[in-house]
């Protein structure tokens, strides 16, 4: 058993940046990560052969902190993962065969987010990834998700997946985004002075890029249809309406043999959900969110948020977060005094109001034409650990269903090995269309442990039945 | 006759070459990479079937929150690929109803 002042789940920035400064304050603390190599899935997405215009400005920041960490000597929990945290402020890791146990004074979480995809016939095909996956394959080993790949969904990131597979020699069939250009020009210049400049800037860049390599770039467009007999093989894309969610017109079949999606990202915020935090439902990026102040404070005294659990942002509002959290925790347990850290905490907390207003104006200015349910019918799988499909689970919402929980029961939906994570968002969608209600963050679906699918051995190791 | 191996990588550092076997054939692999990267690099685009409709499934979201890479390292079944770093000689196994890689 481990005993420390400060645990951070989540090697990213925010993490990081939360373990650096905790530790300059001179707390003890423990950083722990599901990967084998800190950095998040901003570093996975980066090696040193990069090529300089995919390379994130933060990325520097994000390496420096790493050498930090050494000097600091900080205890580094890596390759495992966290199965649970308890309000007796104790947490349980497992590296799959045994246990581990942690007795902190506060908890730091900062678990990220994944991808969001829109479910469609055959995105369980193989072949069909994240773009996140993609790019993860590319700086890993130089391999690439196939020879002629389309990229599909909504927002910056599959403009960047494009550019970064092209120029690793794949060839894109297209780019399809389903916002269209009329909305993405109009909202981009109404939302231009939070935007920036750099951030405008870089899309264009990649924009440019795909242009001149004569990728065609479908706009209010997205995949309906994905088939192939092992593999992806034909992907259907077809014209999104703005006023009618189900009208789909211009289909037209590609030939590929990969398929990468992303229509945004989710929030990793279920240790919060564990602990029956305070939640708040967020409109525009569609997302649940644990309600925190300024200075990354939930409603439980000892725990903390950072970076995208605390709502979408990127990697520098991450940096922001990670160090205000580690501020506040250091004035929570008596390291430093108020006084001294006002100025510095002001001055992270209005960086982090524009960064988020940054953030913010990206999602406005994409608002795709369709629902996140637009492509799928009622065959079309929604779960993909269970196999349920949308007619399942739209037979139970329309049933006596009164609850989420009467809803996975009924049908098994969200009850997979992914414990909800790829499914969640589109069951709350189905509910608001049929129901025309939205999700109250109250009504959420309970997280129990364990937090992530481990082997029944890892629940019986006796270290952990002894303490 | 024994299949020729495989080089997983455009990766040409010689120092740090391990081999794995995959359905018992040998892969050529280097150390730190994961397992999912050389699968799909391997041709293997395909690691399971599912349970009750059998579809194929493969590498998805390569960050280990949807478990569709699950294949079988060293006997261990349920291992996410995306989630393991390959050492020398590690045996991994995809579901036995998989098509041959290309």
């Amino acid at each position: 058993m481990l005993k420390t002042d400060l645990a951070i789940v989540g090697g990213g920035p925010a993490g990081m940046a939360a373990a650096v400064t905790a530790s300059e304050l001179g707390l003890k603390c423990i950083l722990i990560d599901d990967n084998q190599r800190l950095g998040g899935q901003i570093l996975s997405t980066y090696s040193l052969k990069t090529k300089k215009k995919f390379i994130e400005p933060e990325i520097s920041e994000i390496e420096k902190l790493r050498s930090q960490l050494l000097d600091f000597k900080v205890k580094i929990i890596s390759g495992v993962e966290l199965w649970n945290v308890d309000h007796s402020r104790s947490l349980y890791l497992t590296d799959g065969n045994h246990n581990t146990k942690i007795d902190f004074n506060l908890l730091v979480v900062a678990t990220g987010a994944y991808e969001r995809a829109m479910p469609f016939d055959g995105w369980t095909l193989p072949g069909v990834i994240t773009t996140g996956a993609a790019q993860r394959l590319i700086v890993n080993s130089g391999v690439v998700p196939g020879k002629r790949v389309l990229v599909s969904g909504r927002g910056p990131m599959i403009l960047k997946c494009a550019a970064q597979l092209l120029e690793s020699g794949v060839r894109i069939e297209a780019l399809i985004e389903a916002t269209p250009l009329l909305v993405l020009l109009f909202n981009g210049i109404k939302n231009s002075n939070h935007l920036g400049v750099r951030k405008t800037g870089q899309a264009l860049k990649y924009y440019r890029i795909l242009q001149k390599a004569g990728v065609p770039l479908l706009f209010g467009h997205a995949v309906v249809e994905a088939f192939g007999k092992e593999s992806v093989e034909h992907v259907v894309t077809g014209k999104l309406d703005r006023y009618q969610p189900t009208r789909i017109t211009n289909r037209h079949t590609w030939d590929v043999d990969g398929l990468c999606i992303s229509n945004g990202l989710e929030p990793d915020n279920r240790i919060c959900r564990l602990l029956k935090c305070k939640f708040v439902y967020d409109e525009v990026t569609e997302t649940y969110l644990p309600l925190h102040s300024n200075m990354m404070q939930t409603n439980i005294p000892w725990l903390l948020i950072a970076g995208e659990t605390a709502g979408i942002g990127g990697a520098a509002k991450a940096l922001v977060e990670g160090k205000l959290a580690a501020i506040q925790a250091g004035v929570a347990l008596g390291f430093t005094e108020q006084k001294s850290i006002v100025s510095i905490a002001n001055r992270l907390i209005k960086q982090r109001r524009s960064l988020q207003l940054q953030s913010r104006a990206i999602e406005k200015s994409y608002i795709p034409a369709g629902t996140l349910m637009t492509a799928a019918h009622p065959r079309t799988i929604i779960c993909r650990c269970e196999e349920i499909s949308r007619e399942t689970i739209s037979n139970s919402i329309k049933s006596e269903a009164k609850s989420l929980r009467n809803i996975k029961m009924q049908t098994r939906v969200c009850m997979g090995l992914c414990q909800g994570r790829m499914c969640e968002s589109f069951l709350h969608k189905e509910v608001k269309e049929i129901t025309g209600k939205s999700i109250e963050p109250d009504e959420l679906l309970l997280i129990r442990p364990p937090l992530k699918s481990i082997p029944l051995k890892v629940l019986a190791d006796q270290n952990i039945l002894d303490t | 006759m024994i299949p020729k191996p495989i080089n997983s990588s455009i990766n040409n550092d010689r120092d740090n070459l391990i081999k794995i076997s995959v359905n018992g054939r040998i892969i050529n692999a280097h150390k730190n990479e994961t397992l999912s990267s050389i699968l799909i690099a391997a041709g293997y685009k395909t690691l399971r079937h599912t349970e009750y409709s059998h579809t194929p499934r493969g590498i998805y979201c390569s960050m280990g929150v949807c478990y569709e890479c699950m294949v079988t390292v060293n006997g261990q079944p349920f291992t996410r690929a995306c989630k393991t770093i390959v050492a020398h000689e590690m045996i991994v196994e995809t579901d036995n109803i998989i098509a041959e890689p290309t």
